[in-house]
């Protein structure tokens, strides 16, 4: 799993160099004020995400404990939240292309949407592992012993929370 | 996970959808050489042109190119020079190697019962099928193929390139499928080699092929991915008209940028060439040493100058670009770096020449195929300095030299090295012997028009002539190169004439070849302590290693000249 989460980085950085390279080069470039509706949109959905995460790691410690109950409730949990910041992903680029912003607008807009995109993807991969975990645990307890599936899913949801973090702050807070 | 013992499986689970890495590798093996099949006869077109530019192809003409009465026209030998570098590199070389033989070898190499992850290995398959299907069904759109390059730079490879049709899409489409599916397949070996060696097994007690291949593996989950996000961009360019790769007037306008592609192309492209040549390196050391009953010389030197190129190869991408206008000081360092490469490499080379000195050397079939790589890459190697070297590189940019050059390096060497590989486990693979006589055959007549070949290409480079010309003889200076150009054509297509060769040899020995003893090479390594058919999960039980890989004509071993790995130097003495 550590050598698939080296092969996601290496995607993502490889996103996020092209993009640096475009945004450098480029003397005008669609950025974002603080009171703008997509970066209230995104900064809600960064919340979202990293309660998500949240949820997992809670997920994730009550394996064992005394609540074994929990592991499923909190699980059911993460993919609320990550339903809820699919929604209001499209619900941004609903917003965005309001404004008359597509894909093929400009170089920034296709970025915006590439890399949002991308990024999109790949939590509904993750949300349809996490949908798989719920299942599996919504009427047995798993043992410490069997934790590991949980812990690795893991790995790739809090990832792909990290990027997000990374890919707001360089596409909706710098400008 | 297999515990070892027989169990049943229907015929979807054993051949189909199988998990048992030895199927795995047997089902690449068998794709890789369709496409390698397919990638050849694009090649023969393409030597057809360069010999009669305009007249229709004879044969098989009217049936390929019906429109235009059997001429390959502009657009066609674009799109068949494009598709034969694009299949040759993903889909036939890659499934050859990162595919068949490391999936059939690592495991019986290391002693484990199978891969870490034998579901993620069938996974890997499949999504190379499927993007092979993909690849396979661009060739009948109406508008034809991809058509720009093997490189597919922008802006030709775009929309605003001009190439019609949905081929560019398709192939960014596939490539991105492939790139997927060797991502899985390396996290595979990666995993397996460091957490299923067998007990006593060392890393510096792997043969060196699972070195090669494992370190190309390496190269594949880190590179892999960026290219990847190169294609979903190009895919976007394509399918949704982003302009991404398009150079705007920066001044006025956010603009696109062309070179931004080829960085991410190169950062990927370089360490693609070691992916394919690095199980290659591995392969001959290792076979060199099997057939000389010599340890090969120098093994941990060998291993770690392999080592140290895997880690070099990473930073040297700009040698593909000296002719973009890059800063002189940038030239200068990935000059200095990829020159840096040349050390290693002349060490491992002269290791294996260490191998060879005074070995007892057995010239059978997969012997002559590892000595042949030791001098095509020789060559190879060598001319890829004048192209390291900034001041050559931008009077030979693009011309066929380069051509030449990494045909000698990829195409010979590889391919060579591939059927080395064929040759020495295809009794493993299939409990039979490759006829030793055609074996012969087929390696003279592949060696020989082989080297008129590339070499020749390589004086047509030098002498000026550009690569992926469709008609260079409308140039007044390259009329006089039409002599030789029909030569090489001539050579090429004997060179193709001897593969059916090995396609009758392997048809005849799969059906009535000699059986195979358990270790017909009297090799050290583990995979020979197993019979065929070896059942799934490998070993009855699991195998403990005393010794290295290369074992040979030990003095301290009375009566035979080898002693296997998963035995005591003392108790076999």
């Amino acid at each position: 799993m550590m050598i698939a989460l080296a092969s996601w980085s290496m995607l993502f950085a490889t996103a996020l160099f092209g993009y640096t390279v475009l945004r450098v080069q480029a003397t005008h470039w669609y950025s974002f004020g603080a009171g703008d509706r997509p970066f209230i949109q995104a900064t809600a959905n960064t919340l979202i995400l990293l309660l998500s995460s949240v949820f997992y790691k809670m997920a994730v410690r009550a394996v064992g404990g005394s609540r074994p109950e929990d592991v499923n409730r909190y699980l059911w949990g993460t993919l609320a939240c990550g339903a809820v910041f699919g929604a209001m992903q499209f619900w941004l680029w609903q917003t965005l292309a309001g404004e008359g912003i597509r894909l093929a607008t400009s170089i920034s807009a296709s970025s915006i949407f590439a890399m949002t995109g991308l990024h999109a993807v790949h939590v509904l991969g993750a949300m349809a592992a996490v949908f798989w975990l719920a299942l599996r645990t919504r009427r047995r307890i798993i043992t410490t012993e069997e934790k590991t599936p949980l812990v690795l899913v893991g790995w790739f949801w809090h990832f792909l929370t990290i990027i997000w973090c990374v890919f707001y702050t360089v596409i909706f807070v710098i400008h | 996970m297999s515990d070892g013992t027989a169990h049943k499986q229907s015929f979807i689970t054993k051949y189909i959808f199988s998990t048992d890495h030895k199927m795995i590798g047997i089902q690449f093996l068998w794709f890789g050489t369709f496409w390698l099949l397919w990638g050849g006869l694009q090649a023969m077109l393409i030597r057809w042109q360069l010999a009669y530019s305009g007249q229709p192809v004879p044969i098989i003409g009217k049936l390929l190119f019906g429109a235009s009465d059997g001429i390959i026209t502009p657009d066609i030998y674009n799109q068949i020079f494009t598709m034969h570098g694009t299949i040759m590199i993903f889909w036939a070389v890659t499934p050859l190697l990162s595919g068949a033989f490391a999936n059939f070898v690592i495991p019986l190499q290391i002693g484990a019962r199978d891969m870490a992850f034998p579901v993620l290995n069938m996974f890997s398959f499949w999504t190379f099928f499927l993007s092979g299907v993909i690849l396979l069904a661009s060739h009948f759109l109406p508008a034809g193929p991809a058509a720009a390059g093997w490189t597919s730079y922008p802006p030709l490879s775009t929309p605003v390139g001009g190439i019609a049709g949905h081929g560019q899409a398709l192939w960014a489409l596939s490539l991105t499928l492939m790139g997927i599916a060797v991502i899985m397949g390396a996290i595979n070996y990666v995993t397996t080699v460091i957490r299923m060696r067998a007990p006593g097994m060392g890393y510096f007690q792997m043969p060196l092929t699972v070195w090669g291949i494992w370190l190309a593996a390496i190269l594949n989950a880190v590179f892999v991915p960026i290219i990847a996000a190169g294609l979903i961009f190009l895919l976007l360019e394509n399918v949704f008209g982003t302009q991404f790769f398009i150079a705007g007037s920066k001044a006025t306008v956010e603009g696109g940028d062309p070179l931004l592609y080829q960085h991410v192309f190169w950062i990927f492209g370089h360490p693609e060439v070691y992916i394919l040549i690095l199980p290659i390196w591995g392969i001959v050391s290792d076979l060199l040493s099997v057939f000389s009953r010599k340890p090969a010389f120098g093994y941990r030197v060998t291993a770690t100058c392999m080592c140290i190129i895997t880690c070099l190869s990473a930073i040297v991408w700009g040698h593909h670009m000296y002719t973009t206008g890059m800063s002189p000081l940038l030239g200068k360092a990935f000059m200095f770096l990829t020159l840096l490469i040349s050390i290693p490499s002349s060490v491992f080379f002269l290791n294996w020449l260490g191998t060879l000195w005074k070995g007892s050397l057995q010239l059978r079939a997969p012997m002559l195929f590892a000595l042949s790589v030791v001098f095509v890459f020789g060559i190879g190697g060598l001319t890829g300095l004048y192209l390291a070297t900034v001041t050559s590189d931008i009077y030979l940019h693009d011309s066929m030299f380069v051509v030449g050059h990494f045909h000698y390096t990829l195409a010979a060497s590889v391919l060579m090295g591939s059927y080395a590989a064929l040759y020495f486990w295809f009794p493993k693979m299939f409990g039979k012997m490759l006829n030793p006589l055609l074996g012969k055959i087929h390696f003279w007549g592949t060696f020989i028009p082989l080297n008129i070949v590339f070499y020749n290409m390589m004086v047509t480079g030098y002498a000026g002539q550009h690569r992926r010309l469709y008609d260079p003889y409308i140039y007044e200076f390259l009329q006089n190169l039409k002599p030789l150009n029909t030569q090489i054509s001539w050579w090429a297509w004997l060179l193709g004439a001897a593969q059916v060769v090995l396609v009758v040899n392997l048809i005849w020995s799969l059906m009535k070849g000699k059986k195979a003893e358990r270790n017909p090479w009297n090799a050290a390594t583990i995979e020979w302590t197993v019979d065929y058919p070896i059942p799934h999960g490998n070993f009855a039980q699991m195998p403990t290693v005393y010794t290295g890989p290369h074992e040979y004509s030990n003095p301290a071993i009375q009566g035979r000249d080898w002693i296997s790995q998963t035995e005591k130097l003392t108790a076999a003495s």
